[in-house]
């Protein structure tokens, strides 16, 4: 290396160093960051979970209430993070009425609670809830990735319940080649892990995704943090984003085992011979009009594992809306303002063919 | 002294050692790494406390990352010292980049006590979990070879055996799993050189640390994925997990022979009870629904 050019790398390397005690500095006055922007109340409990109605933001669109089920392993509040970067908030800005079910953290005394219990148990009476709550006759079910799967059950058992289907980054289809996630839960001895674990920490499940990806997902993003120090709303940002990455509720077992066993082993979706409360899910009895939102970059949940719905629903009006990025650009990225108009302008051009109530 | 001046102070000896340690780097001079009182672990105990609780890990994960990352990039230095300057080809570009190849492994295992570097390593994070998750529960001690368990404490001895075996087996899984990891940052040190080799061909030689560094991400994110999808990965990552369990199993086995011999609950007993409410409040709910539909058939 030229003179000059050792002169360069260690400038580079005493500048980075500089940086770094600049943002240990900069994170130590930042102050505690806040998640979730938009206005809700709670309107049912039960058990760890809550159901939340957000306070409206523009006039009544006049259509169905919007129910947002999320997945269990993250925490709801990615949808609505804050204000520039709130799914929720798109949503009530287009005049919909949005209720969200939030899990919560189940401990010990939920190891039992089955899929059954979720789907036909807690989302069914959050979809009670909603009904009475809005005086709708059926509601606009949204499912966000493995509450997707959830909200897919959920419509093929209780058709009648559901006026339109979104499923936003949702597996169907467990076992496609590039699903890395499925290559490895294929060889998990889940028995063996609920037996002994009860509920299955979120620490675990957290570092296996980031294990997906792990010199971008951990390493690269720190190194790259120095970039940003000298800005306090980037820098709030990422705090924030990393709060939602780490914060990851324990699984209750049972649900978790017949999870991974059902749907990452055993594809019974896609198959059409899972079955929850003694009936059969046969995605065919779904014949409500579907929008099925995937990420093209997605590496928990790859457009193939979602794709397939649209063969498998059972519905004459199945649409498709491809974003342009990642399972968490969806909610986060500057393209993600397009998800909420999609979905809204999606659920208003079907308005004729749903009685509100 | 404030905590605000504590941590200046902290920060601006670290800053000062940093300093230090690139000058003698450039120079040529022996570099004997941070001391531990100025690392991030030190940082993490003295100022933790003092910072909000949304940034703490935030805080400790770029210290962590940031100095691993200015320990790799003194190897980074090497390739920029080292890779070829002109376009060329044939033999003397293949010595060139073996040369630089061999610089690199050598460094990583020198500088790091092992191929995979600390904190920079494929699924370091997993395997931190697992090894936490295993922490726990880890016996203090081998299986003792041959022995048979004899006279009144014979299940006793049997039961610690089985536990060290358990341990010793999870100890195994979590170092072949480790050594896998290895053999990625090992191939991702083969792909980062055949970039550098390319990018020399067509006089695009990286101009940064930095640049090196998203070189050596690109690589290793290669070298991973073509890792992880293998069959291989995946069953040692099922024999870490079920070594992991089975030592926790036999631990839990202890606890309980322990709480049962003083009658205190155990967890046995409290899953037969919350499996019990569970069928009562499915059964609850069977019936509440039942008497809701015969209300209604009975309304006019």
């Amino acid at each position: 290396m030229s003179g000059d050019a050792a002169a360069c790398a260690l400038e580079e390397a005493l500048a980075y160093s500089q940086r770094l005690a600049t943002g240990v500095k900069a994170l130590g006055q930042l102050g505690e960051v806040s998640f979730g922007c938009s206005e809700k109340e709670a309107v049912y409990a039960e058990d760890k979970l809550t159901l939340y109605r957000y306070r409206p933001r523009a006039a009544a669109a006049g259509l169905p209430p919007v129910l947002v089920c999320y997945a269990l392993v993250n925490r709801p509040y990615m949808v609505d993070l804050q204000e520039d970067r709130s799914l929720v908030r798109g949503l009530l800005e287009r005049g919909l009425d949005v209720f969200l079910i939030d899990w919560g953290y189940p401990d010990g005394a939920d190891r039992f609670l089955e899929l059954d219990d979720y789907v036909n148990g807690y989302l069914d009476r959050c979809v009670d809830q909603v009904l009475a709550a809005s005086g709708a006759a059926a509601i606009n079910l949204l499912g966000v990735c493995q509450g997707g799967t959830f909200s897919l059950c959920y419509a093929a058992l209780h058709p009648e319940k559901v006026a339109n289907l979104i499923a936003m980054v949702t597996p169907v289809d467990f076992q496609t080649p590039e699903n890395l996630l499925s290559k490895w839960a294929r060889d998990l001895d889940v028995d063996r892990m609920v037996d002994t674990l009860g509920n299955v920490p979120g620490e675990l499940l957290n570092a296996t995704f980031l294990a997906l990806m792990p010199f971008r997902l951990t390493s690269q993003k720190y190194v790259a943090l120095a970039d940003i120090v000298d800005d306090p709303k980037q820098l709030e940002n990422f705090v924030r984003m990393e709060k939602w990455i780490f914060d990851s509720p324990d699984q209750a077992g049972e649900a978790f085992r017949q999870f991974i066993k059902w749907l990452f082993q055993e594809n019974r979706l896609l198959h059409g011979r899972l079955e929850l409360g003694g009936r059969r899910v046969d995605l065919a009895d779904i014949r409500c009009p579907v929008l099925n939102v995937y990420a093209t970059q997605d590496h928990l949940v790859p457009p193939s594992a979602s794709l397939p719905l649209g063969r498998l629903v059972g519905s004459q009006d199945y649409s498709t809306f491809a974003f342009p990025g990642g399972h968490i650009g969806i909610y986060v990225s500057g393209r993600a303002r397009q998800v909420p108009q999609a979905i809204a302008d999606w659920l208003a051009s079907r308005a004729g063919a749903v009685a509100t109530g | 002294m404030s905590d605000q001046d504590a941590q200046a102070a902290w920060l601006a000896a670290w800053l000062s050692t940093q300093r230090d340690l690139w000058q003698k780097f450039a120079a040529g001079a022996p570099v004997a790494p941070p001391p531990a009182a100025l690392g991030p672990q030190a940082f993490m105990q003295l100022f933790g406390a003092t910072l909000p609780d949304s940034s703490r890990d935030v805080t400790r994960r770029m210290m962590e990352f940031g100095e691993g990352y200015l320990g790799v990039a003194r190897e980074f230095w090497k390739v920029l010292e080292g890779a070829p300057k002109a376009p060329q080809g044939g033999a003397d570009l293949a010595r060139q980049l073996e040369a630089l190849r061999g610089q690199l492994m050598q460094g990583f295992s020198g500088v790091y006590g092992g191929i995979a570097p600390a904190g920079l390593a494929p699924g370091s994070d997993a395997l931190a979990a697992w090894s936490r998750l295993g922490a726990a529960f880890m016996p203090g001690s081998a299986p003792p070879e041959g022995g048979v368990a004899f006279g009144p404490t014979r299940e006793r001895q049997e039961a610690i055996e089985r536990l060290a075996r358990a341990g010793l087996r999870y100890q195994q899984a979590l170092a072949a799993f480790g050594a896998l990891l290895g053999r990625v940052s090992s191939d991702a040190v083969d792909r980062l050189t055949r970039r550098i080799g390319e990018r020399a061909a067509g006089e695009q030689r990286p101009e940064s640390l930095r640049a090196v560094y998203d070189l050596w991400v690109d690589a290793g994110e290669e070298a991973y994925a073509a890792a992880a999808h293998a069959p291989e990965f995946a069953r040692a990552q099922a024999e870490l997990n079920d070594a992991l369990m089975d030592l926790k199993r036999e631990q839990q086995r202890q606890v309980e022979d322990w709480a049962r011999s003083l009658d205190l609950p155990t967890r046995s007993e409290m899953n037969t009870v919350l499996k019990r409410v569970n069928t009562l409040r499915r059964r609850l709910r069977e019936l509440e629904e039942e008497l809701e539909q015969l209300r209604r058939s009975r309304q006019p």
